[in-house]
């Protein structure tokens, strides 16, 4: 049988216990399923058995970093338990976590907290611990927010690294509100040919890779540096800009697949214009479908400004 | 030769603060560069700077995975050789090891520089919630730092920050350790503090050295005169002869040499002679007393039944009141005062056979 898990992250005082506490108080929420809580990151607020509605819950206390699957499967089995509760450590990596679920863990849910007063420090000085966060989460709640607070600046810290994340924010006040801040692209997607901006690579990369289908039959402008795919036959390339997500140490070059008769001619890692028309087509590069690119013109090209393209 | 002081301490500890208060009140007239990898809520700002006629480098690598590697060594060269500071102020990541500051500082400034303070600034209210959930950097921050200074003690409760005290001195017993509210403390305070010219030890040295090269100025008229006034004088040679003759074969006294700054640093400052005649005891304390109580503590020193014979006892602690009492005993005359604040509590006592439970207990430490 397989079991969810539901996984909670965020920082130190994000209000990560006080949610699970609430939840597994409320009978909505807490039907009686054997329920096992793993904490790995001990706050101060304190978990309290008392108030829930069933005696089904069961408390452990985990090493995120070094945790073993074995240990794991070993406390789902002494507690016979039917659901996981997470509560992650805020200065540790998600994912090397995740991968040593027993095989029949299932990730059910990912939800952030994040103190709105503190986050935008994080993200400054701890930003590959905010982009791990953010990018797997399926909804970041941002609470102690007062009305004064500028919604955007966290707005577009998620936005910008989880196309899908939902996003709350939680008042001082009691209130809750869902964010339904529109994000129009930086480009006309209407206009004959959609001319992407230098600085909009990134976005534009993500967004063609991630809903091909807006941009079928569509021309598209913009700057690239000249690359080659691994394996790729005589008239291709593939036109991309080096991307950062996050921080030096994670900048990877984003390329499309593009069709183009002259590939002798291109200098690699050479700056052109290019203008092509874009097809939703198989390609190992996507592991199925995807944007392949048909060149209709092509003419070199000043380096931008910033070389490397951001979100 | 420029200095280099390092401030470490994770995102909200106030290291920002505390860098700007020392630039106002205990660096002026020097020539300073501020070297920061991270940036926080609130920033140095520039007109700050420019007015105090300081250098602000920035490196731009703000997360955990660019750590403070490589760079840094020529960057800091560059530095020195650039501006010929006075001295340098790291302000790392929050996320980053203090040894491996300390280690890239003392590579890349062999001839150039010396490293002067390795702080850490710790946020008093979070010490056993980081300590519990952060692993290993903040744990290496204060156990490598020579001083840490604790933040946000204006309105802790004391038992709170006693246990925070108690969780720092399990990793670091050395270091110099600022516990007071630095809205109470100068700039030269915190600076005296972090290049640990004035701890316990040497507090407790100077008083000895008092008790050994003055004869205490009460043995004059009192009625047991005599007894008191041939006491001193033999603790005083006693110790006196074994300085000099049995100091090397003496293996605990040689530990314990405070001329030489060796302390064990327990803060149980034990001085044992031969024959324990002369023993000093001291404590760091975050404890708060009130005037009439240490009265009473001060007075109740001489029954030399109970703790010993104290022949002096100095100290300066926080009071009830929010002010700071100084102190000074000598058997028969109490001096107690209103003063200024200190980094932390230090109480003092010299004398001998001191029962060091029964004072410890009395003072309530």
């Amino acid at each position: 049988m397989p079991i969810p898990v539901y996984a909670f992250t965020g920082f130190l005082e994000a209000g990560k216990t006080k949610f699970i506490q609430e939840t597994l108080a409320d009978p909505r929420f807490n039907a009686g399923e054997r329920t096992l809580v793993l904490v790995c990151e001990e706050g101060e607020e304190e978990y309290d058995l008392s108030a829930y509605p069933h005696k089904n819950v069961w408390y452990e206390t985990v090493d995120q970093e070094h945790v073993t699957t074995e240990e794991l499967e070993a406390l789902a089995k002494k507690h016979r338990i039917e659901r996981v509760v997470a509560e992650l450590n805020g200065m540790q990596m998600i994912e090397p976590f995740y991968r040593r679920f027993p095989e029949n863990w299932q990730l059910a849910q990912e939800v952030m907290f994040a103190d709105a007063t503190t986050i935008l420090a994080y993200n400054t000085n701890l930003r590959s611990l905010v982009v791990d966060k953010l990018s797997g989460a399926e909804m970041v709640v941002f609470n102690r927010m007062e009305k004064s607070t500028d919604k955007m600046p966290l707005h577009k810290l998620a936005r910008a690294l989880n196309r899908r994340i939902d996003i709350v924010y939680d008042y001082t006040d009691g209130s809750t509100e869902f964010d339904d801040i529109q994000d129009p692209l930086p480009f006309d997607l209407n206009a004959p040919v959609v001319d992407i901006g230098d600085e909009d690579y990134a976005l534009f990369y993500r967004d063609i890779t991630e809903e091909p289908k807006k941009y079928a039959g569509k021309t598209v402008r913009f700057k690239a540096q000249v690359a080659r795919l691994k394996n790729d036959r005589p008239g291709m390339f593939a036109p991309g800009r080096f991307v950062m997500t996050c921080c030096e140490a994670d900048i990877t070059f984003m390329g499309l697949p593009c069709r183009y008769k002259q590939t002798r001619d291109l200098e690699m890692r050479s700056w052109i214009w290019l203008t092509a028309r874009v097809e939703v087509k198989h390609h190992p590069l996507f592991q199925g479908q995807g944007p392949i690119l048909t060149a209709l013109e092509l003419r070199p090209a000043e380096a931008p400004t910033q070389e490397v393209a951001t979100f | 030769m420029t200095r280099i002081d390092i401030f470490s301490g994770f995102l909200g500890a106030g290291k920002t603060t505390l860098i700007k208060k020392l630039i106002k009140e205990a660096y002026a007239g020097e020539k300073l560069v501020l070297i920061e990898n991270e940036f926080g809520e609130i920033g140095i700002d520039g007109g700050f700077l420019k007015e105090a006629g300081i250098q602000i480098t920035e490196m731009n690598s703000g997360c955990i995975c660019c750590s403070l590697v490589g760079d840094f060594g020529a960057a800091l060269k560059q530095v020195i050789e650039t501006y010929h500071p006075d001295r340098i102020l790291i302000e790392p990541s929050g996320v980053g090891k203090l040894s491996d500051v300390i280690l890239a500082v003392q590579r890349a400034a062999e001839h150039e520089a010396v490293l002067g303070s390795a702080v850490a600034v710790a946020d008093a209210t979070k010490v056993k919630l980081y300590m519990k959930n952060f692993g290993e950097f903040y744990n290496n921050q204060i156990e490598t730092a020579a001083c840490i200074v604790l933040s946000r003690t204006a309105n802790i409760k004391p038992e709170k920050l006693e246990a925070a005290v108690a969780l720092i001195r399990q990793h670091n017993d050395k270091a110099t350790l600022v516990t007071t509210d630095w809205d109470q403390l100068t700039g030269e305070q915190l600076k005296q503090a972090m290049e640990s010219s004035a701890t316990l030890e040497t507090m407790l040295a100077e008083l000895e050295h008092e008790a050994h090269e003055h004869h205490p100025h009460h043995d004059h008229d009192e009625d047991e005169d005599e007894h008191e006034h041939h006491h001193h004088d033999h603790d005083e040679d006693e110790h006196e002869h074994h300085h000099h003759d049995h100091d090397e074969d003496e293996h605990d006294h040689s530990h314990c040499d405070h001329e030489h700054g060796h302390c064990e640093h327990d803060h149980h400052h034990h001085h044992h002679h031969a024959d324990e005649v002369f023993t000093s005891w001291g404590r760091e304390t975050t404890r708060k007393f009130t005037e009439q109580e240490l009265r009473d503590i001060l007075s109740e020193l001489d029954d030399a039944l109970e703790y010993g014979i104290v022949l002096r006892a100095k100290g300066i602690v926080p009071a009830e009141d929010g002010s700071w009492l100084h102190f000074d005993h000598v058997p028969g005359e109490i001096d107690v005062r209103h003063g200024s604040a200190d980094v932390i509590g230090r109480l003092c006592v010299i004398g001998s056979k001191l029962d060091e439970q029964a004072l410890a207990e009395r003072f309530g430490v």
